[in-house]
């Protein structure tokens, strides 16, 4: 073979496998492993995994919470370790209490789901300073305005008491959101230790919505939007869901008016709110921008001369 | 046997109007996906 090219392969063979290993976990042997994570005595630290993967769960039996040797205060170190670095929104649940060791990120308990006077959908969420309950869905709102956030893959916290992760757990994980104009639960925030991936033939697409992980098309990392077919969200994250049991769910026309983005309101302990930075409209999706011929290329302008073109509303002839 | 002339079928030029299709793989948007189709945090 040739020599530069094994080592072309060797180099992006070892860059794979490089960007796989989470560097933060002890060179040692872990105390214990079990789905989605690994135990280390050494420096008291659980590290839970929250990535992309299909087969990604958190299963935490007896034998893992009888493993992990707490210190005199009940207290160990967490890290969950994260695929896609934090953007400025994003959700999170987890088996245990626990507070974040960065001053970067800041969690909010969401209690209510309105629509304002003008018709926008409305999450209120209140700011749960510090401190995050065991099995409840929270917003996890980070600073990205600051250089020393905008990296964060490891989220460290302090925690206590570790609760079981079983088949039975994921009914624990619904949050019912009150909504004061219909006085009816109408929508949920529901965590998951499992990952879930939303394909075309899925029964709650078109219900379900979230925060963006990554840049995609018109959607920022961290907003809050509609999910489509194909969306994902790994392990020990949340998802807005509507549960179809108000005046909106009885049509198929009132389906289609569930709402393409969503504002979300932060109360602050103080009384303030704020809306979040990103709580603009995503854009409407316009599903033919422009003209392209028949091979599918994109055309810079309207064509003049003859022949059939895919345009906005009709084939030009 | 007789011979029959033959005629070239006639063609016919059709005005149409159609609504929008996009052919696969032409557009921006990954195909059946018009709203976040990616990872979420």
């Amino acid at each position: 073979m040739n020599g530069k090219v094994l080592t072309a392969a060797t180099v992006a063979a070892l860059s794979c496998l490089v960007s796989t290993v989470w560097a933060e976990r002890p060179s040692e042997d872990a105390t214990c492993e079990f789905p989605g994570g690994a135990y280390y005595k050494s420096n008291n630290t659980l590290y839970l995994e929250s990535v992309n993967d299909e087969n990604a769960r958190i299963e935490i039996l007896d034998t893992t919470k009888s493993c992990i040797d707490v210190n005199s205060s009940g207290e160990f170190n967490l890290v969950v370790e994260r695929s896609t670095k934090l953007a400025t929104n994003s959700t999170i649940v987890l088996p245990m209490n626990y507070s974040p060791k960065s001053s970067c990120i800041e969690l909010y308990d969401p209690y209510a789901f309105t629509t304002n006077d003008e018709g926008v959908w409305n999450v209120f969420a209140s700011n749960a300073p510090g401190n995050g309950v065991a099995h409840r869905a929270l917003l996890m709102i980070t600073d990205t305005q600051r250089k020393e956030c905008q990296d964060i893959k490891e989220i460290e916290f302090t925690a206590s008491g570790l609760q079981l992760v079983n088949e039975h757990t994921q009914a624990q994980l619904e949050r019912e959101l009150h909504n004061p104009k219909s006085g009816a639960n109408d929508w949920a925030l529901e965590g998951s230790y499992n990952f879930i991936r939303w394909d075309k033939d899925h029964a709650d697409l078109g219900k379900v919505y979230g925060y963006a992980a990554k840049d995609k098309n018109k959607v920022q990392a961290g907003h809050f939007t509609k999910v489509g077919a194909g969306a994902y969200i790994p392990p020990m994250r949340a998802y807005l869901k509507y549960r179809g049991q108000t005046p909106l769910a009885k049509s198929v026309e009132s389906i289609v008016e569930l709402p393409e983005t969503i504002d979300v309101t932060l109360v602050e302990e103080d009384g303030t709110t704020r809306l979040a930075r990103w709580n603009t409209v995503t854009g409407e999706m316009v599903k033919v921008n422009g003209w392209y011929d028949l091979k599918g290329r994109k055309l810079n302008s309207k064509p003049q001369n003859k022949g059939m073109f895919i345009g906005n509303t009709n084939i030009q002839k | 046997m007789e011979k029959k002339e033959y005629e070239a079928p006639k063609m016919e030029i059709v005005d149409f109007e159609a609504q929008a299709c996009l052919l696969a793989g032409s557009g921006e948007e990954p195909e059946g996906c018009d709203d976040y189709c990616d990872e979420l945090g």
